[in-house]
């Protein structure tokens, strides 16, 4: 498993990921330095809030520097190697861990490095890191242990994994910044520690930094996903994040309303109780009366009911108040004045049996005064409670309206993002429209551009059209009549006449040739090329075989040696071998050897080709003008021509995309060589 | 060249100094006598179809060549060229462009159009001289021309 080579692009993202990977490491070290220490803030960062375990700091330490090996791309293979063992160890460690929570085993491993304070908060097992942070780390190492494997372009498998500890760190943290457990609080589990929380979030940012150019991210970043869909992504993600927060916030006012709706019911109950044992006292006193009064046995069944009630109540109270130190006080305080009412009644029933009506009835003034002082205790707390009620019921609709509040801002707020996002897609649709019509605007110029070149064009055509027709009919009257004045009238004219007659001939002719010339160049330059594969020593022979008409009396030793196969115009080309071959055989002419040497060679790369040849030459310092229309470097009486030769040449050779170029000294030759730019 | 006979020859030229030039390069090659000379396409047509002025001219005496100019006024050679070769009576005419364009779209309209052969008129004229002559022997002596349509 090699890394696939990455084009490296060192940049801000990839600085993250470091930064992320060290930061990790180094909080994982420090709270490691927190346990051997004893540094509570350290261990916890929040006094009496859950420690980050000594496992826990272990196994971001090696995550951490796992990160800041893996995370420069591409990997040197040493890197890779120390970065997949620490990623291992950390993956091995969580791995473990989810055994002793599932298994239930205990392999020691919890308090291996340090032990846990005994009674350490929100632990289940001391030492022993939470389960999900186990999940987290198992997820995590693979992640970086998978770091470069893209199964398929767009999906980078580490970037699935790290999705679900994202989740788990983010609700954790929204859990701390909440202040309570809203999802995660399994009490029989150890909960992740506030630090904890932050540095999965780090190491899980990181992970997905570390290929900022591959996977989904690399897709968003550079590739098919427009920068428009990446704003309308990061709006969905946004109100996404919200809608779960809103969520997790509902859930957590749901459970709080429900808590305090329970606590309302007891206080209800309370008061009830009270209201019930004031009520006892009253009945227990009524019957207890009514046998006084009557000496009938019948009124103290009720007073023994009601007897018996005021135990029970009692104790019901005292366990509903148990939490309320206060209430319980004032209970306490009760229980004697109950506990002397109660001697009284139980008195006065004895003295009216054994002493009869008088004496009894001479013991009620003190009943009085205790039922009076019950009444008030029992106000006191009845006030107390309805106080309590009065405020858990406030609480209860101060959270509905703070859960109102979060879902109608939440809310707000997703609408507020995707609004934007709606907008920025409808800015962008504008601006694709405006691009759109600049875009059909230039088209349109374009192709009046076009139609004026066409227009041009024609009338270029139509100008040659009419020197080709016309311009050459009177040269041709010229020289026509002057022929059959040669013929006819020789014998008028003195010898200085028919010369002169000669002249005008040629001269008409000669401008016939640049006529000729002329038209040809332009058709040159016209003519679509025709392009097909063509074998140059062909070609060259056929040329030689034209060229037979001037070749009348000459000596000249043709060399012709192998030629490249090229993709070409036919014609074109044999046009340009044409005017070299005719030229060379013209500038050898004083040479009562000639010698004509046409060859391959091969110029940057391309196939070229020369026609060598051992004629008068010229000096290179006029090399620069010898393609130009009508650039001559000899005079006419030694040399005919109409200089329009090699700007043809070099007209066709630069349609084929290639160069022409002379190398040439004075008297000793001339060498033409041109390349096509094309290969076979 | 006994065959030949009169008005055997139909040059369309125009142009007054081409006119002279070609005829007289006729004349040396002796075929002078039996050429007509028509100067625009109108009357071209008048002539080979028989009609206008030349009404009085029948199809059973059909030309034995035509040397057209291209560029005529009223109706120009690509036409009279057209008309020529897409009628019955006239298709069967040897038909020669001579004209001093060299024009690819020239030659080949004329060629699609049905025309027997292309010569640019050279500027040399000892070189037109010589074309006339070839022109004369090929078409009038070595080439055997088609039967005269049947029914006719």
């Amino acid at each position: 498993m090699t890394p696939p080579p990455v084009p490296a692009r060192p940049s801000r993202v990839q600085f993250v990921s470091l930064a992320c990977g060290a930061f990790v490491g180094i909080l994982g070290i420090c709270v490691l330095a927190g346990w051997q220490f004893d540094l509570p803030a350290w261990k916890s960062v929040l006094p009496g809030a859950v420690s980050m375990k000594p496992n826990t700091a272990l196994a971001f330490v090696l995550a951490g520097f796992s990160l800041l090996l893996l995370s420069p791309s591409p990997v040197s293979s040493w890197r890779a190697r120390a970065g997949w063992l620490l990623a291992l160890l950390a993956a091995l460690i969580s791995a473990a861990t989810l055994l002793e929570y599932l298994a239930g085993w205990n392999l020691a491993l919890d308090e291996f490095l340090f032990r846990d304070a005994p009674n350490a908060v929100a632990t289940g097992s001391p030492g022993r890191m939470a389960l999900t942070t186990a999940l987290n780390f198992l997820l995590l190492g693979l992640s970086l242990l998978l770091i470069d494997y893209e199964p398929r372009k767009g999906f980078r498998f580490a970037e699935a994994l790290v999705l679900f500890p994202l989740l788990l760190s983010g609700v954790s943290l929204v859990e701390y910044v909440h202040g309570g457990p809203i999802l995660l609080a399994l009490p029989q589990y150890t909960r992740m520690a506030l630090h904890t929380a932050v540095a999965f979030l780090l190491l899980a940012v990181g992970v997905l930094l570390a290929r900022p150019a591959r996977g989904f991210l690399g897709e968003i970043h550079g590739g098919l996903v427009h920068r428009m869909e990446r704003r309308v992504y990061l709006a969905l993600a946004l109100s996404l994040a919200v809608l779960v927060v809103i969520g997790l916030i509902s859930i957590h006012n749901a459970n709080d309303s429900v808590a305090r709706s329970q606590e309302v019911e007891h206080t209800l109950q309370v008061r009830t109780q009270l209201a019930g044992l004031l009520l006892t006292v009253q009945e227990m006193e009524t019957g207890a009366r009514g046998f006084l009064l009557t000496g009938d046995e019948q009124y103290l069944q009720p007073y023994h009911k009601a007897l018996d009630e005021v135990a029970t109540r009692y104790l019901s109270l005292q366990s509903l108040i148990a939490d309320n130190p206060a209430q319980t006080a004032r209970l306490r305080q009760l229980e004697p004045l109950l506990r002397a009412r109660l001697e009284f009644a139980q008195r006065k029933v004895e003295t009216r049996r054994a002493r009869g009506f008088d004496a009894a009835l001479a013991l009620v003034a003190p009943g009085e005064q205790l039922m009076k002082s019950i009444r008030d205790i029992v106000d006191q707390m009845d006030a107390e409670e309805a106080r309590l009620q009065a405020a858990r019921g406030q609480e209860e609709l101060d959270s509905v309206a703070r859960m109102n509040l979060a879902i109608l801002l939440g809310t707000g707020f997703a609408l507020g993002v995707v609004a934007f996002a709606g907008f920025a897609l409808h800015r962008d649709f504008l601006r694709r429209q405006r691009a759109e019509e600049l875009l059909h605007q230039l088209n349109a110029e374009s192709e009046e551009r076009a139609r004026a070149l066409e227009t041009a064009n024609k009338e270029l055509e139509a100008f040659t059209y009419s020197v080709s027709h016309d311009l050459r009919a009177p040269l041709r009257h010229v020289d026509g009549f002057s022929k059959i004045l040669e013929e006819e009238f020789a014998p008028h004219l003195p010898a200085e006449g028919q010369r002169m007659i000669q002249r005008i001939r040629a001269g008409a002719q000669q401008a016939g040739h640049l006529v000729d010339d002329l038209l040809n160049l332009s058709r040159v330059s016209r003519r679509e090329l025709k392009l097909q594969i063509v074998g140059l020593k062909t070609v060259v022979e056929a040329v030689v075989k034209d060229l037979a008409g001037e070749l009348q009396g000459r000596d000249i030793e043709w060399r012709v040696g192998e030629l490249p196969f090229l993709e070409c115009d036919a014609a074109l080309i044999k046009q340009v071998l044409l005017n070299l071959l005719s030229n060379a055989v013209k500038y050898t002419r004083p040479r009562p050897k000639a010698l004509i040497e046409i060859g391959a060679c091969e110029r940057e790369g391309q196939p070229a080709v020369f026609v060598r040849d051992n004629g008068v030459g010229f000096s290179m310092k006029y090399a620069d003008k010898l393609f130009g229309v009508f650039q001559r470097l000899h005079r006419a009486e030694d040399f005919e021509g109409t200089g329009v030769g090699l700007a043809t040449v070099q007209r066709i050779v630069h349609k084929h995309g290639g160069r022409v170029w002379a190398e040439a000294e004075l008297d000793k030759g001339a060498t033409f060589s041109f390349t096509l730019g094309r290969r076979t | 060249m006994t065959n030949i006979r009169e008005e055997e020859i139909l040059l369309v030229e125009d142009n007054p100094d081409d006119l002279e030039l070609t005829l007289h390069a006729l004349r040396s090659e002796r075929l002078k006598n039996f050429v007509h000379v028509v100067r625009d396409g109108e009357e071209a047509l008048d002539f080979l179809f028989c009609r206008g002025s030349y009404s009085h001219r029948s199809f059973d005496r059909p030309v034995h060549l035509v040397l057209l100019d291209l560029k005529l006024p009223k109706v120009d050679g690509m036409e009279v060229l057209r008309a020529l070769k897409s009628d019955p009576h006239t298709r069967r005419i040897p038909v020669i462009i001579l004209t001093s364009s060299r024009e690819e779209k020239d030659l080949s309209q004329g060629y699609e159009l049905g025309a027997n052969s292309y010569v640019q008129k050279p500027v040399d004229f000892d070189g037109f001289r010589a074309a006339v002559r070839q022109l004369g022997l090929y078409w009038l002596v070595i080439n055997v021309p088609p039967p005269l349509p049947q029914g006719q």
